[in-house]
């Protein structure tokens, strides 16, 4: 190969790199060109294997063009055009530059053709979104990030520990391709860990919800494309087919149904949401057949515009009022009418109601269920697709723009329609979901077995009366339980509880015997307090207060002092430290990719 | 500014649009038990073909939905909302009970004369003594 290789995701960290020095009136036109170059050069790009670098004993692919890879590549790059413009007006570059090195982090593993590639941009996903959440700046934001990183570095050593595993097997290399999942090994396992604690499986989930209801307001419309996308796209590269995913993407699908009844935050609810839409996903990727594999990808890229669209109508209302809990919002539709309309496109595009983008992606998913005879599979899936219109087509929009709540005066004084490009992105979003339920050859000429998908029609008579009957009684329960389903000022408890109480519960363990010991021997002391013991006992009553309690208590006092303070000196530092370390991550990226750029020059 | 008449216009005439969507119930679930107009030969499973299947599936299912969730949300699954939170709210009571002298001071050294004076005004006057 002859001719420079330009890897996407390149052009998006050196974009974010130059834009500090871009000239602030500049500035819009350049964050809206570098998403649209990314999107052009991805349309650009012929099929095959680029960017192969050589470094010690590994031969690293950069960049893996092929049918597969370019339906993810297509739809993040057009995500990215849309997120971006949706936060176009916020003048903080770091935001800017945290999402797009993100998006770059997502693309790399979609093109990467090796696993050791792959986890390197795996790891730089993680790294970058942090900030996403972070630059909310609330208090439990700080708290909700770290969350985040942790369970996503947890999540990255056991990948690494997998892929190191794998690839050392003998008869095994560092390629990225389908493994072997009739016989699955302890290392695929670690692997399919990794892969799924992305992909919020539960019970891997809890930082989903946790961060994406906390990150900013554009951060979480770019959140919710990527992470567990690209994950997606890892299972159906090297998992597809694997049995245990089936049961897994069921349980999650109805799993989110479930928490999103319970959630107050509209945005958590979306959360939960995405869990229960990748569970199709994650079960169409265990399917593993042809047909559920396009499912799958056809899923996520509809996936990637209506939940963006969703996230953008509440993130407008988060936006605009600074508020996104039911019991705070309501009545809404006299102010933001038109984000109603987008939020509501979004709604019943991911129900799956016919003319909108889930109906032609979701119901390749459950036909596969059911060409496969698991009918079990088929029925959940609708069970669960079901709930879904209960929530995001009928709960958010109802309570949100109707409902019998009334915000507090300020809330409503200041909800307006939002800024003009916050409005272009929905509108976009919203056109393409449309689009994409309507003339369905736009998306099925893109999936990876083409030919496949245009034998499937999803408009027959039977497949649309089944789903508007399941999609219209669903609203009429809505209506007639209406009174069950106000929302409720709280928050549920879930897996996260086990990271964010759990250690309480272990000091109380540590603290509760010794308690109970110490004031045993006390009682102990007092009751045989003989006259003849009198006096020993006051000595032995002296020395456990003064000398052991307080020792206790001062070691305990002066480890909690010194850990209240290591904390808050760590906190600042650590984020210092993080961005600096992440910074030479980025440096190395780049020299990678320009060296793998210029050894393709030179042959 | 249309769009909110056009939502205004339909709630003015809600029992309207509620007999209508009854109706549009009910007509999907007449034309699906048609055979003329939906055919179920492509059905995977046997129940699949009782007229009205998916309705009572989707309504039954919503239903289900509902009441288990929130039954399982008020086993202890929902609480309140500073569950997570630190107990840490004695500063602020702090610094409140601090200013209470100071306020009481300035009630005794500018004896109210008719009517109870806030502290925007106490504070102005005592203010104005010192310069």
């Amino acid at each position: 190969m002859a001719k420079l290789w330009l890897h996407p995701s390149l052009i998006l960290i050196l974009g974010s790199l130059l834009l500090l020095l871009v000239p602030a009136r500049l500035k819009r036109a350049y964050l809206f060109l570098i998403p649209v170059l990314l999107f052009a050069r991805i349309l650009t790009m012929a099929r095959g294997e680029f960017g192969q670098v050589h470094f010690l004993d590994w031969t690293l692919v950069f960049g893996r063009v092929d049918a597969l890879s370019s339906v993810f590549g297509y739809i993040m790059a057009l995500m990215c055009i849309i997120a971006t413009l949706y936060g176009l007006h916020v003048k903080d570059d770091a935001q800017h530059i945290a999402a797009w090195f993100y998006v770059a982090g997502s693309i790399g593993c979609i093109y990467a053709g090796d696993f050791l590639t792959l986890f390197l941009f795996w790891e730089l996903m993680a790294f970058s979104s942090v900030f996403l959440i972070w630059f909310r700046g609330r208090k439990e934001s700080l708290g909700a990030g770290y969350r985040y990183l942790l369970v996503h570095v947890a999540g990255g050593v056991l990948l690494l520990a997998g892929i190191v595993l794998h690839c050392n097997a003998p008869g095994h290399d560092w390629s990225f391709n389908l493994m072997d999942v009739a016989h699955p090994t302890p290392a695929m396992y670690l692997i399919m860990t990794g892969f799924i604690l992305n992909a919020a499986v539960p019970p891997l989930h809890a930082w989903l919800p946790d961060a994406y209801g906390e990150a900013t307001f554009n951060g979480s419309v770019f959140m919710c494309a990527f992470t567990t996308k690209t994950a997606v796209y890892a299972l159906c590269r090297g998992l597809a087919g694997m049995e245990i995913l089936v049961p897994l993407g069921v349980i999650m699908a109805l799993y989110g149904v479930v928490y999103a009844v319970l959630e107050n935050d509209c945005r958590r609810l979306l959360a939960y949401h995405i869990i229960s839409q990748v569970g199709y996903m994650v079960a169409g990727a265990g399917l593993g057949t042809q047909m559920a594999i396009n499912g799958a990808c056809a899923h996520a890229f509809a996936h990637i515009l209506y939940k963006g669209l969703l996230f953008m109508g509440c993130g407008a209302v988060l936006h605009m009022t600074g508020e996104s809990k039911f019991t705070e919002l309501g009545g809404l539709w006299k102010k933001m009418p038109w984000t109603f309309v987008f939020t509501l496109i979004g709604g019943l595009s991911i129900s799956a109601f016919p003319l909108f983008s889930g109906f032609v992606s979701k119901s390749m998913i459950v036909s596969a269920g059911f060409e496969e005879h698991k009918y079990w599979v088929g029925f959940l899936l609708l069970l669960a697709s079901s709930g879904t219109f209960l929530h995001t087509g009928l709960k958010v929009p109802y309570f949100i723009w109707f409902g019998k709540n009334k915000p507090k005066q300020d809330t409503w004084d200041r909800a307006a329609e939002p800024p003009w490009n916050m409005n272009a992105a929905m509108i976009i979003a919203s056109v393409l979901c449309i689009f994409i339920g309507c003339y369905t050859p736009y998306l099925y000429k893109m999936l990876p077995y083409p030919a496949l998908a245009a034998d499937y029609h999803p408009y027959t008579a039977y497949h649309v009366f089944e789903t508007l009957q399941i999609l219209l009684f669903t609203g009429l329960g809505f209506f007639l339980l209406l009174r069950k389903l106000v929302p409720e000022p709280t928050i549920s408890l879930d897996m996260d509880w086990f990271y964010r109480k759990g250690w309480r519960v272990f000091l109380w363990v540590a603290r509760k015997p010794v308690q109970t010991a110490d004031t045993f021997i006390g009682e102990l002391y007092r009751l045989a307090g003989l006259v003849p013991l009198m006096v020993s006992a006051r000595v032995a009553g002296l020395f456990d207060n003064e000398v052991i309690d307080g020792m206790v208590d001062g070691l305990a006092e002066s480890i909690r002092g010194i850990g209240r303070r290591l904390r808050f000196a760590q906190r600042g530092q650590m984020q210092q430290n993080m961005a600096f370390a992440f910074a030479v991550a980025a440096i190395l990226i780049i020299a990678f990719l320009l060296y793998s750029n210029f050894t393709a020059l030179a042959k | 500014m249309n769009l909110a008449k056009l939502i205004e216009f339909l709630r003015n005439r809600l029992k309207t649009v509620i007999w209508i969507s009854c109706a549009v119930l009910a007509l999907v679930v007449v034309l699906d038990a048609i055979p003329a107009v939906v055919d179920k030969e492509h059905a995977h499973t046997g129940p699949e073909h009782w007229p009205a299947f998916w309705a009572v599936f989707g309504f039954v299912g919503c239903v289900v939905i509902i009441l288990f969730s929130k039954w399982f949300g008020h086993l202890g699954i929902m609480t309140r909302e500073d569950y997570y939170e630190e107990p840490s709210s004695a500063a602020t009571a702090d610094r409140s009970a601090a200013f209470t002298p100071q306020s009481v001071a300035s009630h005794n050294a500018l004896p109210p004369k008719g009517g109870a004076p806030n502290d925007g005004h106490g504070r102005a006057t005592k203010g104005g003594r010192h310069g």
